[in-house]
C-alpha cells in the first residue's frame, strides 16, 4: 500500500487488479455452480503467492487461469458428496437445478472444467486455439479437439431437448 | 451456437463480486496469518514469502480449537474440511483467533506515531523513520470504503513526529510540539483539520510522557511527568463547546514522586499511583473529578503487594489490573483484580501470560471494545480478556517479538498498524525497527447462552452435529448465499428441547459483525412457540404469519410454518451498541427460501 516510485515495475496488486476481471469471469465458468467464482480465484491466487511474487511469471494471467482449471476439476469431485447429501436430503431438489440462465446452462454443467474453459475462451473471448493452448497448458490440436466434441455433444442435447 | 454463447456469457456474470482488492488481500493473508514462525521483513509480505500453502483444513482444526475452548456449551464445529476452504477459509480473510494481513497506510513505515481509532475508521499521523526523521504526513482509514487515504496538511508543529490523540465522537484531537504545543482537530466526515488554541502550562506534546483523555466532554491533556521526570505534571482541560483550555488546580501530594498511570471511562479519570523506587508500600487508586477539580482516593492499596501490573484500563464498570511484575524479585506474576467504581476490589482468574504490553509506555496499555479488553505484547501474543465472563484468551503470536506497537480495536479485530520489531534480535541497535506491514487479529466469538442460541426455546440440550443438522446447514448456507449474503458456517447440531422436541439449529455469521440462526423445528410448532411468555404472533402485509420475540434489543426473530416444517431465524448484532440486526422482511424472506425445498422437518 506503499506509494509506488515513478517508473518501479507494477506491484502484485497492480498485477491482479488489471486481470482479475477477466480471471473471476472465467473462474465463474469454469467453476461449477456450487463455488463462489471469487473463491476460486483467490485459491489460486494462493498457490500462486506460495512460490513467490506474481510479478515472477511471464505471464500470471495464464498461470492463474490453468490452476484455476485444475481446482474446479479437484473441486468438482470434491464437491459430489455434498451434492448427493443436498440431493438425499432435499428429496431431489438441489440449487443446480434451479433454470437461472437463459439456454442450455445445465448442459454446460455437466461438462468437464478444462472443456468449459477452452469453450468460454474460443466462444466468448474469441481466442485462437493456439492461444488457448498455451494458456490452458495443452497443444492447440488437443484443445480444437476438445471445443470439437464439446459442441457436437451440447447441439445433440439441445436438439434432443427440443425437436423442432 | 449463440445459445451456447449465451449460456456463458451468463454464467461468466454469476456470484458474488468480492472485488479485486479484497480477493488478493484474502490470498496475500494466508500466509503470514498461519505461519507461526514467520519473521517479518520491512517489505511487503507477498515478495518475501515463499513458504508452501498452509491448507486451509489447519484454520478450521484452530477454528474448531477455539470453539471448543470457548464454547462451553458442549457443541462441536463440524464444517466439513473440505468445504471449508470455499464458505470458511476464503470468505474471511483472517478468520477467528487469526492473525491476518490489514492494509498498510499509504505511508512510508515510521515508529512512535499516532494511531487514533474512530467510530469510522482510523487515524495515522507523524511519527518517525530512520531516513527523514520526524514526519508530519498522516492517513485516514475508511472501514466502510476498505481504504486509506492521505490527510490533508495539518495544522500542527512540523518539527516532531510524536503526537498525542482522542476521539471525541466526531473530531479526532492531537496535540504535539515540545517548545509551544500546538493543537488540532481532525474531522473525518468534512475530511478536514481545523486549528485549536494551545494550552498555556505545558512545555512538551509527546506519547511518551503525556496522554490525551476524553471525559465528560472534555478533552484532558494529561502531563505524566512533572518537572522531576516522576509523578503527574498536571492537567489541561480542553472544553470543545467553547474551545478554551483550563488548568487543574491540584494535585495530591502522593503522587510526587511516584510512578502514576491512567485510564479512562467516559465519565472518569482514574489514576494508579505506585511508590517510586520499586513499588512497595501502598498503591493506591485515584478518580479524578472534571468538574469539581479534585482528585478522590477511590481505594487506598491493591489486593497484592510490591505488584506493577502489566496493564491498567477501564473495561465498562471496573477497571482491570493484571499481570506485570513482582517488584521485590522481578518475577513475572499472574494477578489480576478488578476495581469497581465504589471501590471494592474482586480478585479475578489469573492472567495467562506476564502481560508485557507491546506499546513502549507510549500507547494505552489495553483497548475496550464495550466487550473485550485487547492487547498485544511483546512477544508477538494478541490476548483477550472478557471482564464479564472473566475469561482471558491467548491468540498466536505473530512470531516476533514488538515494541512501541500501538493496538486499536477496529470493527471487532484488534489492528497493529506498522508495528515495531524488536530490533537487536536482527543486530540493529535501535529499539524498534518500524514494519511496511500491518496486521489485524480476529478474536474468537464469545459463547452462546443457550437462549440466544434457540430463541423462543427456553432450553436445549444435547447439541450435537449430526448428518441432519449437517444436511439442514448445507440447505441453511445455500439459502443464505443466495440471498446474496456473505456468511461464514459456525456451528450446527441438533437440539432437543425439554419437552422432546427436536430441532435443527445452524449458526452463522456475517461480515457486518451479525449471528444469524436458523433453527428448524417439526411443523406444528408455531402454537407452542406462540404460547410462550413475550412472543407476539401477527401477519405482515404479505398475509405471512410472523412471531416476533419483542423487547429484544439488537435482534429480530421471525418464524414461519410451511407445511412441512417450523422454520425459525433470527438476525443479532454481535455488538449491539453499534450493530443491527437484518430486517424482519429480510428473514421471512430467506425462511421462505428454505421452505421453497420443500423440506420436512429432518429428523423428524
Amino acid at each position: 500500500m506503499t506509494d509506488q516510485p515513478a517508473g518501479a515495475p507494477p506491484s502484485d496488486r497492480q498485477i491482479f487488479a488489471a486481470i482479475y476481471p477477466a480471471l473471476r469471469r472465467f473462474a465463474a465458468v469454469v467453476g461449477s455452480s456450487d463455488i463462489e467464482p471469487d473463491d476460486l480465484v483467490q485459491a489460486a491466487v494462493v498457490r500462486a503467492l506460495a512460490g513467490g511474487a506474481l510479478s515472477r511469471f511471464d505471464s500470471p494471467e495464464a498461470y492463474l487461469r490453468r490452476t484455476i482449471v485444475n481446482l474446479a476439476s479437484n473441486d468438482r469431485r470434491r464437491f459430489g458428496r455434498r451434492r448427493r447429501a443436498m440431493t438425499r436430503f432435499t428429496g431431489g431438489w438441489t440449487e443446480t437445478d434451479t433454470d437461472r440462465y437463459p439456454s442450455d446452462l445445465s448442459d454446460l454443467e455437466q461438462l468437464p472444467a478444462l472443456t468449459r474453459a477452452v469453450l468460454y475462451l474460443r466462444e466468448v473471448d474469441g481466442y485462437g486455439y493456439e492461444d488457448i493452448g498455451r494458456m490452458l497448458g495443452v497443444s492447440a490440436a488437443s484443445a480444437r479437439t476438445t471445443a470439437s466434441r464439446a459442441l457436437k455433444a451440447l447441439r445433440s442435447t439441445t436438439a434432443a431437448k427440443d425437436p423442432s | 451456437m449463440i445459445q451456447i454463447k449465451d449460456s456463458l456469457v451468463a454464467r461468466a456474470d454469476r456470484g458474488i463480486i468480492r472485488g479485486a482488492s479484497n480477493v488478493f488481500e484474502a490470498a496475500n493473508a494466508t500466509h503470514p496469518a498461519h505461519d507461526d514462525t514467520i519473521e517479518v521483513h520491512g517489505s511487503n509480505v507477498i515478495d518475501v514469502v515463499a513458504s508452501p500453502v498452509r491448507p486451509a483444513r489447519r484454520r478450521v482444526v484452530l477454528l474448531a480449537a477455539a470453539l471448543l475452548v470457548l464454547g462451553g456449551i458442549g457443541t462441536v464445529l463440524i464444517l466439513d474440511r473440505d468445504e471449508a476452504v470455499t464458505h470458511v477459509s476464503s470468505l474471511v480473510p483472517n478468520g477467528p483467533d487469526m492473525w491476518g494481513t490489514f492494509p498498510s497506510p499509504p505511508l512510508s513505515s515510521r515508529s512512535q506515531f499516532l494511531a487514533v481509532a474512530t467510530d469510522t475508521g482510523l487515524l495515522v499521523w507523524g511519527g518517525y523513520n530512520d531516513t527523514s526523521g520526524s514526519l508530519s504526513d498522516g492517513a485516514y482509514w475508511d472501514q466502510a470504503a476498505q481504504t486509506w487515504t492521505k490527510l490533508p496538511p495539518a495544522p500542527l508543529d512540523q518539527t516532531r513526529g510524536d503526537a498525542i490523540g482522542v476521539w471525541t465522537g466526531s473530531e479526532v484531537v492531537v496535540l504535539n510540539g515540545v517548545d509551544g504545543v500546538k493543537a488540532a482537530a481532525f474531522d473525518p466526515d468534512s475530511f478536514t483539520w481545523r486549528t485549536l488554541p494551545s494550552p498555556a502550562h505545558v512545555t512538551a506534546a509527546y506519547n511518551a510522557s503525556t496522554r490525551l483523555y476524553f471525559v465528560d466532554g472534555t478533552v484532558l491533556f494529561v502531563h505524566i511527568h512533572g518537572d522531576s521526570g516522576t509523578g503527574l505534571g498536571g492537567i489541561d482541560m480542553l472544553d470543545l463547546a467553547t474551545s478554551t483550555w483550563r488548568a487543574s488546580t491540584g494535585i495530591p501530594s502522593g503522587f510526587a514522586e511516584a510512578d502514576v498511570r491512567f485510564t479512562s471511562s467516559a465519565d472518569n479519570l482514574y489514576a494508579l499511583v505506585t511508590q517510586l523506587p520499586g513499588c512497595g508500600g501502598l498503591q493506591p487508586v485515584f478518580l479524578f473529578n472534571i468538574d469539581a477539580d479534585t482528585w478522590t482516593q477511590l481505594a487506598t492499596d491493591t489486593p497484592f503487594s510490591n505488584w506493577s501490573p502489566g496493564i491498567f484500563a477501564w473495561a465498562g464498570d471496573r477497571l482491570v489490573m493484571a499481570g506485570g511484575t513482582d517488584c521485590a524479585t522481578g518475577a513475572s506474576v499472574p494477578y489480576a483484580t478488578a476495581l469497581d467504581p465504589a471501590g471494592a476490589f474482586s480478585v479475578m482468574s489469573s492472567s495467562p501470560l506476564p502481560l508485557q504490553v507491546a506499546t513502549g509506555g507510549r500507547y494505552p496499555d489495553a483497548d475496550w471494545n464495550g466487550e473485550l479488553l485487547g492487547m498485544t505484547l511483546s512477544d508477538g501474543h494478541a490476548v483477550t480478556y472478557s471482564p464479564s465472563s472473566d475469561f482471558w484468551h491467548v491468540g498466536p503470536t505473530r512470531g516476533a517479538r514488538f515494541n512501541e506497537t500501538p493496538t486499536t480495536w477496529l470493527n471487532g479485530q484488534l489492528v497493529t498498524v506498522f508495528p515495531g520489531l524488536v530490533n537487536n534480535e536482527d543486530g540493529g541497535s535501535a529499539c524498534c525497527r518500524p514494519q511496511d506491514d500491518s496486521f489485524a487479529y480476529t478474536p474468537p466469538l464469545p459463547p452462546i447462552a443457550a437462549d440466544m442460541a434457540a430463541p423462543g426455546i427456553a432450553t436445549t440440550t444435547a447439541s450435537e452435529p449430526t448428518a441432519d443438522s449437517e444436511a439442514a446447514a448445507q440447505l441453511a448456507v445455500t439459502a443464505v448465499t443466495a440471498a446474496g449474503w456473505t456468511s461464514e458456517l459456525r456451528e450446527h447440531a441438533t437440539r432437543t428441547t425439554p419437552d422432546g422436541m427436536t430441532i435443527q439449529w445452524t449458526y452463522l455469521t456475517d461480515t457486518s459483525n451479525r449471528r444469524l440462526f436458523i433453527t428448524i423445528a417439526p411443523t406444528g410448532q408455531l402454537d407452542s412457540f406462540a404460547g410462550r411468555p413475550a412472543l407476539q404472533a401477527s401477519r405482515n402485509t404479505a398475509g405471512d404469519l410472523v412471531l416476533v420475540w419483542p423487547d429484544d434489543p439488537g435482534a429480530t426473530t421471525i418464524a414461519i410454518d410451511t407445511g412441512n416444517s417450523t422454520i425459525i431465524v433470527r438476525s443479532e448484532a454481535i455488538d449491539t451498541s453499534t450493530g443491527t440486526a437484518r430486517p424482519a422482511d429480510n428473514l421471512i424472506a430467506l425462511a421462505k427460501s428454505i421452505a421453497a425445498a420443500d423440506l420436512e422437518h429432518p429428523g423428524g
